[in-house]
């Protein structure tokens, strides 16, 4: 029986496959595709790999990231609704912590990535916001599903959130800050990034 | 016997999808029902009033919406009302905190001291096409976990696809270890376990429990991951339990080593507290398993 069925599914397959799935890369997407294509260049570039050069590599990454994604926004989102509660000098400091914090964990995935292969899927915009879906091909061969929330802000588009495995970055700190000043306090919350920050550099 | 059982079973099931085939794509998309799980399982949500309008309506976007891949943006749209955004995020009590955050140091020191080097170790011997192959192998013997939780969420596509994973990898895929499903015809694995369907049926997560040794889990995923022990091949044979522990171990030790590029540690690494970040992660992951 088994080749007969292989053989219905193999034509099956080929007649689902054989629309093509059509891209429409917009604004969004260019935005991506040049931030990340800009990181892969700078990952891969030889003349950065030395031990010496980290510093300045990592710098460099950071100047690329931080000229798309909008930390305030970040910050928003994931202090929720204790963003209101702060002072504006509060949520400034707030913003260039938690943008450092994500920046760290973005450039370790980025290291650990090196020489993957970033494919865009697909895109969606709805008045002011939108999201970029795109896949992260690692050098081990596995696939990681990678999207970016972003909206328009000022003319131009900016990522306020990323779904790596649809797991939210933003949701993900917003129940660790959460938890952390339902049981301490925003004062606790601003030390233990600071003190997560010096251990790492 | 009982191996002659099952693949009598295995079989007579194998006809059942092919029909199913012909059909494909009328049972494509059940958002109605997926809306179900997921008001349950977010909790605080605001009460419907005319100032909560927008979130209200945000709800309406994310519940229906994410029943497809193609369309988030409502979600998009949704968490575009940053102040409320947190009512949109999947919570999960958890009662047990104290002895689950014990049980995740345990089982992080059992990634480190044991686990790790162990599957360091093994990478040695095993060079990662074999390390892959043995995955595939294992993958391909949970197919009866997909399939039947395929079914029993009326998946009847998904399954159809299940069906033909099997039957290619079995036999072009050499028993299993070669994905050619995947490589050669781009049929990916349909992951569907029984504690999604409880949660595609309407049940809530309940709390969060961090098992030793398996990691996090919830009340729900606890019920399902029993549900699914009766579909494991290895049920079905008369495997004595310490080969059947055997090879589970085995299984994680070859899994383990396939990620060894750091995923646990960066997510580890970046959080604030490990902890609310893993079981965050999880249950945002989990919910997503449950609505796709």
């Amino acid at each position: 029986m088994s080749l007969k069925f292989v053989k219905r599914f193999i034509l099956f397959l080929s007649l689902s496959f054989a629309i093509p799935s059509v891209l429409m890369a917009g604004e969004p997407t260019d935005r991506i595709k040049v931030v990340s294509d800009k990181i892969i260049a700078i990952i891969s570039d030889n003349s950065l790999k030395a031990p010496e050069m980290k510093e300045k590599k990592e710098q460099m990454i950071f100047e690329i990231v931080d000229s798309a994604f909008n930390w305030e926004e970040f910050s928003k989102r994931a202090l929720a609704k204790n963003w209101n509660k702060r002072t504006d000098s509060e949520k400034k400091a707030f913003t260039s912590l938690f943008g450092r914090l994500v920046e760290r964990s973005y450039m370790n995935k980025a290291g650990q990535y090196s020489g993957g292969k970033v494919v865009f899927l697909a895109e969606k915009i709805e008045g002011d916001y939108g999201n970029v879906s795109t896949q992260l091909g690692t050098s081990t061969g596995a696939q990681i599903p990678v999207e970016y929330r972003v909206m328009k802000k000022d003319g131009a588009w900016w990522v306020y959130d990323v779904y790596i495995e649809g797991v939210s970055l933003v949701n993900n700190y917003r129940s660790q800050f959460n938890d952390i000043i339902i049981k301490s306090s925003y004062e606790e919350l601003v030390k233990r990034l600071k003190e997560k920050l010096e251990k790492g550099e | 016997m009982k191996m002659i059982r099952f693949l009598t079973i295995f079989f007579l099931f194998c006809f059942i999808p092919c029909p199913g085939l012909l059909f494909a794509g009328s049972t494509d998309e059940t958002p109605a029902q997926l809306s179900q799980p997921d008001s349950q399982t977010i909790e605080e949500q605001p009460a419907p009033s005319e100032t909560t309008d927008k979130t209200d309506e945000s709800h309406g976007g994310i519940v229906e919406e994410q029943s497809s891949l193609a369309d988030t943006t409502d979600e998009a749209d949704g968490l575009s009302d940053y102040s409320e955004s947190d009512e949109n995020h999947a919570i999960i009590s958890d009662p047990l905190e104290p002895i689950n955050r014990l049980f995740f140091n345990f089982n992080d020191k059992l990634y480190f001291w044991f686990l790790k080097p162990v599957a360091k170790g093994y990478t040695v011997i095993a060079p990662t096409p074999v390390r892959g192959g043995v995955k595939n192998f294992f993958s391909n013997l949970a197919f009866p976990i997909r399939f039947v939780n395929c079914l029993l969420q009326v998946k009847i596509e998904g399954a159809g696809y299940e069906m033909e994973r099997f039957i290619i990898n079995s036999t072009l895929g050499l028993a299993g270890f070669i994905d050619m499903a995947d490589k050669k015809f781009g049929v990916k694995a349909i992951d569907e376990d029984f504690g999604q369907t409880l949660g595609f049926y309407g049940l809530g997560n309940g709390f969060y429990i961090n098992w030793p040794f398996l990691g996090p889990s919830s009340a729900l995923d606890t019920v399902g991951l029993a549900g699914d022990y009766f579909l494991q091949p290895t049920y079905h044979t008369d495997m004595k339990t310490k080969y059947t522990l055997s090879l589970k171990a085995y299984k994680t030790i070859n899994d383990t080593s396939l990620t060894l590029g750091g995923d646990y540690e960066a997510l580890k690494d970046a959080a604030l507290d490990p902890y609310v970040a893993f079981r965050d992660a999880y249950i945002q992951h989990r919910q997503n398993q449950i609505k796709e």
